[in-house]
């Protein structure tokens, strides 16, 4: 024990007279200072030097410049005489080797915490970058020449995306064809192919996210491909009941029953309408098309 | 203390004056839409037992778990035994969480204006279903919900729109397009958009709506033509005896506001009529009235 009393560093005391300085970031030993008696003033270091805060008996500043190693970036200039304690990097690691180890992880774990906290309070809240940009752009107007800084610029507004990530996901669009990048007068344009379908396309990254291999469209069995392509042809004012259009899917395929009618309901391939059914063709055509450009929407060309 | 796969810790808004260690085993933390493990050596509770703060999570276990129970007594004790510097950095530490979490929340809420602005603006209804907004800001920003009805509820309180069960109505397109587009050039170009005029600008607007609310001529294509010796005399009452100059309306004409028939004219009395977009100069006396106000609310 006497061994261990022996290690400890003491932090140091030091008055202060008002108008001298007690601390500076130009100082490169990291440092906790703790206000005993007086009061201090926290001072930016340029032009014109303008106060940020005032401290009082009890204050004390540094913790993030000993624990996270992020620089205290004020001077700190006595405004009445002071008694300040000055704990340096020698002193607190000599301090928390005594401490429990419970107490010693209480404090890394608010420090680290405090630390994320704040990194992730100016960074985007955006995961899957892809997903976002084809969200944005899927609602702007298709076939319409968009100026691509001007898209960036927007989009990085929109989500606090850091613009290199944005180029990367722009040339992974355009790798994919739906979108059209060209030179125009020194401009680089973009063209939205079809707006739709990076609607599709984002649509399907989130359900890959959220249940893996799950995006509807490409769930569907070789029958329910069938019915889907036959009832493009089918007009939406066309109104039946559900055991009508039941008989009528089963006439045109010989293997589909009536258990397939709540699947096709729940796909949306059909709206209700009082106690009938018509043809949802938004739906259909929404399935169609992410059918058609499986490739592209997989990223598999 | 130990907890089966399935046992809860604790629920969101629980008192609990304790922390908890995980020795072993996982456990799941939901909050408002949002989730995360813990792992052993993580620390669960810092702020429960320092600042006395309710839960902000509940927590569940997922397989067999053994925790290490901190108690303020145990706190309180352990700290008398260090320096008393020891336990200034640990109040001061939690201080800096708390303010943290709360400044990350506030940071989300106002992060997710423009996402949320951009997909009302793109919008061709003036009915959007609550849902599917959710489903786009989710895609585009990642933004919680709880974040979007905030913001739907302060858009609300500025009488931008009105929240209904599971469907908002959007009040003034016009003016959700203007605050956008505001919104934007202030974070883009870093300037003070146009569209925020100083405050004898917006007198000067005030004094035209009244005049083009008084005048009998109706209004071609949304656009007005107001006399301009009327508009000094409504300008004279409204400004409390303070007559209107040429110099107070040129920053207007310059923004391309309001139109003089005589481009000329150094006086207004040697204008005889005023042109501009009534619903234009209506929308922009609004943005300037919320905009403030939307400041504040995000701040609060």
């Amino acid at each position: 024990m006497q061994q261990k009393s022996k290690q400890i560093i003491p932090p140091s005391h030091v008055c202060v007279k008002a108008g001298f300085v007690a601390y500076t970031p130009d100082d490169e030993n990291r440092k906790i200072i703790i206000l005993n008696s007086g009061e201090l003033v926290a001072q930016k270091t340029e032009m014109p030097y303008a106060n940020v805060f005032s401290m009082r008996p009890g204050d004390l500043v540094g913790v993030a410049a000993l624990l996270e190693r992020e620089q205290f970036k004020y001077k700190l200039l006595a405004t009445k005489d002071s008694e300040i304690t000055i704990i340096d990097e020698d002193c607190m690691e000599s301090e928390l080797k005594r401490l429990p180890l419970w107490l010693l992880a209480l404090i890394r774990s608010m420090s680290s915490k405090t630390h994320e906290l704040k990194k992730a309070a100016v960074q985007t809240r955006v995961k899957n970058t892809l997903k976002s940009l084809a969200e944005y752009l899927s609602k702007k107007k298709s076939n319409c020449k968009y100026l691509l800084f001007e898209l960036i610029q927007e989009f990085k507004f929109l989500t606090k995306i850091d613009a290199k990530i944005i180029e990367e996901d722009i040339k992974s669009l355009s790798r994919r064809k739906f979108i059209k990048l060209e030179q125009i007068n020194k401009n680089i344009c973009c063209t939205i192919l079809d707006s739709e379908l990076l609607s599709i396309f984002s649509d399907y990254l989130f359900s890959e996210e959220t249940r893996s291999n799950s995006f509807v469209p490409y769930k569907l069995t070789i029958t329910q491909k069938k019915i889907l392509v036959y009832i493009t042809t089918i007009d939406s004012s066309i109104i039946k009941s559900g055991p009508d259009w039941a008989n009528l899917l089963h006439e045109k395929f010989s293997e589909v029953d009536v258990s397939e009618w709540p699947n096709l309901l729940n796909f949306g391939f059909f709206s209700k309408s009082y106690n009938n059914f018509f043809v949802n063709k938004s739906c259909v055509n929404y399935f169609l098309k992410a059918l058609r450009y499986e490739t592209n929407i997989r990223g598999v060309i | 203390m130990l907890l089966n796969k399935g046992d809860r810790l604790f629920s969101e808004g629980d008192t609990r004056n304790e922390l908890y260690i995980v020795i072993s085993g996982e456990l799941i933390a939901v909050s408002t839409n949002e989730a995360k493990v813990y792992r052993p050596g993580d620390i669960i509770g810092e702020l429960n037992l320092l600042k006395n703060e309710l839960c902000q999570e509940t927590i569940t276990a997922i397989d067999d778990v053994e925790l290490q129970i901190i108690s303020k007594d145990i706190l309180d004790k352990t700290l008398q035994n260090q320096s008393p510097w020891i336990k200034s950095i640990v109040m001061f530490l939690s201080e800096r969480l708390s303010a943290s979490i709360a400044n990350k929340r506030n940071s989300d809420k106002i992060k997710a204006l423009p996402s949320l602005l951009y997909e009302i603006n793109n919008q061709s209804e003036e009915t959007i279903s609550l849902q599917s907004l959710h489903s786009s800001l989710s895609k585009l920003f990642n933004a919680k919900c709880c974040d979007i009805v905030f913001l739907l509820e302060t858009l609300q309180e500025l009488d931008l729109l009105k929240l209904h069960s599971d469907f908002i109505y959007i009040k003034n397109a016009a003016l959700i397009n203007l605050l956008y587009k505001t919104i934007k050039i202030r974070a883009t170009s870093k300037t003070l958009p146009q569209q925020i005029l100083s405050i004898a600008d917006q007198t000067v607007l005030l004094a035209i709506i009244r005049t083009v609310q008084q005048s009998s001529a109706p209004l071609k294509n949304g656009l007005f033509t107001i006399n301009c010796s009327d508009l000094l005399k409504v300008a004279k009452r409204s400004m409390h005896g303070v007559s209107l100059t040429m110099r107070m309306v040129r920053p207007l004409i310059e923004r391309g506001i309001i139109t003089l028939s005589e481009s000329s004219a150094t006086e207004l009395e040697n204008v005889q009529f005023i042109f501009g977009d009534f619903e234009n100069i209506l929308n922009l006396v609004e943005l300037n009235r919320i905009f403030p106000l939307l400041d504040k609310k995000l701040i609060e």
